[in-house]
């Protein structure tokens, strides 16, 4: 016989369900700009809604949820990215990352014909986002392709606006190097 | 303004957050510089094209699935917990059973010391609980010696539940014991007239069971009491412990 816990809930409080699912398909894009497949982007919002259900009183005191849930799922990311890699990861002092961008700039640069076609090529822009280190493409996913301010996210883990700032400047900086390499380097050089 | 100060206004430009007049200077660089001028050019198409990036939509289900999952989840985390400190032990002479026990009420100022004298019959297998109200009643059962594999289940009379388990009158699990005292806390929560609830501990084909009677008392009392006294009083009240007697 399995045990089924109490349902403790203010009358009339809306149900974790109610909170969330207004929300979960933007939470899902999210998800998807940051790991790239269906299938991980939908492991990323499950785990999210694992770790939010015992904050469900939290959630509904929460003014702006849209905002909280995004931040939430950004934070829930790069932990889990920083849990897989032996050291934390801080593109702000990533020597792989300079060392591609190194590598880059010693190449010919493409012709902008060649970077005005790429720029036309959604599945090239996606490639190359993938190529950005997981923190660098968390950032321009979240400011760039879904919007969210630097604002929304600065605060939540204590960083300094002028950071966040000088962070995607160079993932910005890196994806349009990704932009004037030479076709055919793509497959030479790794971000 | 250089290509160097274009460059490090360029992200501002893009995030809108460069005044008109710095606009107008970028403008104006632009317009000679050839380099600036595509690097504009591409990081505003860049930016663009980002925007325009699609994303698949979610599967019909994945929010009936994942709403699912996490309370599954949530419940799988709370029934560990609750295991865990659920996991006390039994005590005693399950190995040997020919252990007795007896229930002693619990003075406040001796919560942390064993309780040593032998239980008066008048004292044995009743607690005192309010009707009404989460309270926390302990059992302690002393083990000879460690053991394992204990199947512990406890039955609740109608009218009483463990809290996180509503409506279930039997909970099972298993269990080790320690060599020495094992605490068994239990969260009741009693609705009616109180009752038997029975703690059996089984260890292969050896079978101890235990008994305790909730007597319940009148919600509000004839003495009054400060609030705050009152629940410590209800708390104190609840406490009881299982002796190991050998020679019982």
């Amino acid at each position: 016989m399995a045990p089924v816990p109490f349902q403790r809930r203010d009358a009339g409080a809306p149900s974790f369900e109610a909170l969330v699912l207004p929300h979960l398909e933007r939470l899902y894009r999210l998800a998807y700009r940051y790991t790239g497949t269906s299938a991980d982007a939908e492991d990323l919002v499950q785990s999210l809604l694992v770790k939010l259900l015992p904050q469900q009183e939290t959630l509904t005191r929460v003014e702006l949820p849209a905002p909280w849930l995004a931040r939430a799922l950004h934070n829930l990311y790069v932990d889990q990215v920083r849990r897989r890699t032996t050291s934390a990861i801080d593109l702000a002092a990533s020597q792989q990352d300079e060392e591609a961008l190194e590598l880059i700039v010693d190449d010919k640069l493409a012709s902008p014909d060649e970077v005005a076609e790429k720029l036309s090529d959604r599945d090239w822009i996606a490639a190359a986002l993938m190529r950005l280190t997981p923190e660098h493409r968390a950032l321009i996913a979240w400011h760039d392709i879904e919007g969210y301010t630097l604002e929304e996210l600065a605060g939540s883990r204590n960083i300094p606006l002028g950071t966040l700032k000088s962070r995607l400047h160079r993932a910005r900086a890196h994806l349009r190097q990704l932009l004037m390499e030479p076709s055919g380097a793509a497959l030479r050089v790794t971000g | 303004m250089n290509c160097q100060d274009f460059h490090q206004q360029l992200d501002d430009r893009l995030d809108g957050r460069l005044a008109p007049p710095a606009v107008a200077a970028m403008n104006r660089h632009a317009a000679d510089c050839r380099d600036c001028a595509i690097s504009l050019a591409h990081a505003t198409a860049l930016q663009r094209r980002l925007r325009e990036l699609p994303a698949p939509a979610l599967t019909p289900d994945f929010a009936r699935r994942a709403f699912a999952a996490a309370h599954q989840a949530q419940q799988d985390t709370r029934r560990t917990a609750r295991r865990n400190a659920l996991r006390f032990a039994l005590a005693a002479s399950v190995a040997v059973l020919a252990i007795g026990i007896a229930f002693v009420p619990r003075q406040p100022s001796a919560i942390n010391q064993k309780v040593a004298a032998a239980p008066t019959p008048s004292a044995q297998r009743v607690v005192q609980v309010s009707s009404g109200q989460v309270q926390p009643v302990r059992l302690r059962f002393n083990s000879p010696q460690a053991l394992s594999n204990i199947t512990m289940r406890v039955n609740l009379p109608a009218g009483v539940e463990l809290q996180d388990y509503p409506g279930q009158r039997e909970l099972s699990w298993q269990t080790d014991l320690q060599s020495g005292a094992n605490v068994l806390e239990l969260p009741l929560f009693v609705r009616g007239n109180g009752g038997v609830l029975t703690a059996s501990l089984q260890l292969g084909d050896e079978l101890k069971q235990f008994s305790v009677v909730l007597q319940t008392t009148p919600a509000t009392g004839a003495f009054r009491m400060d609030p705050a006294s009152r629940i410590a009083a209800a708390r104190d009240a609840a406490r009881i412990d299982m002796e190991d007697l050998n020679h019982a």
